[in-house]
């Protein structure tokens, strides 16, 4: 079989069911045939759930064939393994939970069901997303589709693989510093940290007052289906604020020629940004000016009081989740895990609520800024490889999430596009910022930006022939 | 100003009334990590001081809505 559809978009995969030439059980199939050729170099996947894919793939044919129309119908997504999934085995990727089978459905996951989504399985992440991935954890980490020779970066990274790998349509992963932005931006994909909340967290293991579900997606039309379908109020999550419904693709393709956008150079030349990485940055903004945007420097240095806030912030959190496993089930936790979530233990109160504060003003700047520009534009990542991003030095200070985890502090949407290729293959990404709640404005821009650009339409050619 | 762990014995007694088995090396480890995140946190206070002036207590009367741009 032709394995073309296993690279389509949602869109792309819609128009196939619907005309005929396409079931969403032979795209399962089709799938499942890449992960039997493909995990064992990728590691994308922990769990499979064949069996249930493919009965869940039947009944979306016959919702198809008494013509329902839902642009989910039939699409197969992957899970982050740190997001729960009834009956299939949910591990974070660590021998703590290397059993767990949850009895629900997070909120997402349900709701992706309900649009009629199919569950390929679950994806591969850093243990608890909070550690140096290991080849001894329980699944060895996730290498990159575009150049299996690089590891896959950030901790939603096996839902990267899967999503730019053919191995899924569409992901879902989870963001407390970056998460799904950074294999985004690594793995040509469209991901985003959308408003704090906006999507429910219950059923995620990462929450805590930074951690958010977002999805991995091809394109920005595709990220407006998805956000249309998860996102909302849910009163079991208390973060969770009851909002009007939002049309995400309602003038998508109007263009954004009057957008403001804002540059922080100030913070960003803080930064040790590679090369390649400025240079398609410098390039994409270059785009958006030919596509009528008007840009202009803003002073968000503060941005560097945030990275270092979010960092201790995430610390504590994890810490104060972890506490009592740790303690009773110390020698299940790997050995990069243990130590990870051990350090926190020697915060005190006072600098938690100080990061607290620092989250506060922070906030109030982004806001400011947020007031004189539409979007707020950056690099994803300072750099392309996962392995320099996880020099122990740099990782323990979260130095890679420079440009992402300031906006899971401050609970601003933020989206990675596709933007460039680096000379060893791996895609590059650009980071677009807006107000919180309009995340209508940034899958517009990000759509006027793709539509100017080719990016978002390269495949990584060595999955596509199955080979490593 | 907060109360810091100061030298590694004082550490390894810590870890030890945690309850927590680690290895020699992973002590040293987390020692050192410990240390890298006790230099982000005092970094916060400086942060704190650059944004607020140094007394939060006042700022926070006297400029409740502090949008200032750093």
């Amino acid at each position: 079989m032709d394995e073309g559809p296993a690279f389509g978009s949602i869109e792309d995969t819609a128009r196939l069911y619907r005309a005929g030439s396409l079931s969403p059980v032979e795209l399962t199939q089709l799938l499942f045939q890449r992960v039997d050729r493909c995990n064992a170099t990728l590691h994308a996947y922990i769990t499979v759930a064949a069996d249930r894919a493919l009965v869940d793939a039947d009944a979306a044919q016959r919702r198809l064939e008494r013509g329902d129309d839902g642009p989910l119908v039939g699409i197969p997504f992957a899970i982050k393994d740190s997001v729960a999934t009834h009956g299939i085995r949910t591990t974070a990727n660590s021998r703590v939970l290397e059993h767990w089978i949850p009895a629900r459905d997070a909120a997402a996951v349900a709701r992706l069901r309900q649009a009629g989504a199919i569950i390929l399985g679950k994806t591969n992440l850093n243990e608890f997303g909070w550690s140096l991935p290991r080849e001894d954890d329980l699944c060895p980490p996730p290498r990159n589709p575009w150049n299996p020779q690089y590891a896959a970066i950030g901790s939603s990274s096996g839902s990267g693989a899967a999503a730019s790998g053919g191995l899924a349509i569409a992901a879902l992963g989870t963001d407390a510093g970056g998460s799904v932005r950074l294999p985004a931006g690594q793995m040509g994909l469209v991901g985003i940290k959308a408003t704090h909340a906006l999507i429910s967290r219950v059923g995620s293991l990462h929450k805590g007052s930074l951690g958010n579900i977002g999805p991995l997606v091809r394109t920005t039309r595709d990220m407006a289906i998805v956000l249309n379908a998860v996102a909302g109020y849910d009163h079991e999550d208390p973060d969770s604020r009851p909002r009007e419904a939002i049309d995400y693709l309602a003038g998508i393709d109007d263009g954004a020629n009057w957008v403001r956008l804002g540059v922080p150079w100030s913070y960003i030349d803080t930064v040790p940004v590679e090369v390649e990485v400025r240079e398609s940055f410098e390039a994409a903004l270059r785009d958006f000016e030919r596509l009528g945007a008007s840009i202009r420097g803003v002073d968000l240095r503060v941005l560097s009081h945030a990275r270092a806030a979010n960092f201790v912030v995430l610390n504590a959190e994890h810490y104060a989740s972890h506490e009592s496993i740790l303690r009773t089930q110390w020698a299940l936790h790997g050995p990069s895990a243990r130590l990870y979530l051990t350090q926190a233990a020697f915060l005190s109160a006072a600098d938690y609520l100080q990061a607290l504060e620092v989250r506060r003003l922070v906030g109030a700047a982004v806001d400011a800024v947020l007031r004189e520009v539409d979007l707020i534009v950056m690099p994803t990542s300072p750099v392309v490889t996962a392995e320099v991003a996880r020099q122990p030095g740099s990782h323990r200070r979260g130095i890679n999430a420079s440009f992402t985890a300031p906006f899971n502090l401050t609970g601003h949407p933020a989206l990675s596009v596709p933007c460039g290729m680096s000379a060893i293959g791996l895609p590059i990404g650009m980071q677009l910022t807006g107000r919180r709640w309009d995340e209508r404005l940034l899958v517009r821009a990000a759509r006027a930006y793709e539509q100017a650009t080719s990016w978002h339409t390269l495949r990584p050619a060595p999955m596509v022939a199955g080979t490593s | 100003m907060t109360v810091r762990i100061a030298s590694f014995e004082e550490f390894r007694e810590a870890i030890a009334a945690l309850g927590l088995p680690l290895a020699e090396d992973e002590l040293q480890t987390v020692w050192s990590m410990v240390q890298d995140l006790y230099e982000q946190a005092d970094s916060l206070r400086r942060s704190l001081e650059e944004m607020q002036g140094a007394n939060a207590l006042t700022a926070a009367v006297d400029r409740p809505g502090d949008r200032r741009r750093g």
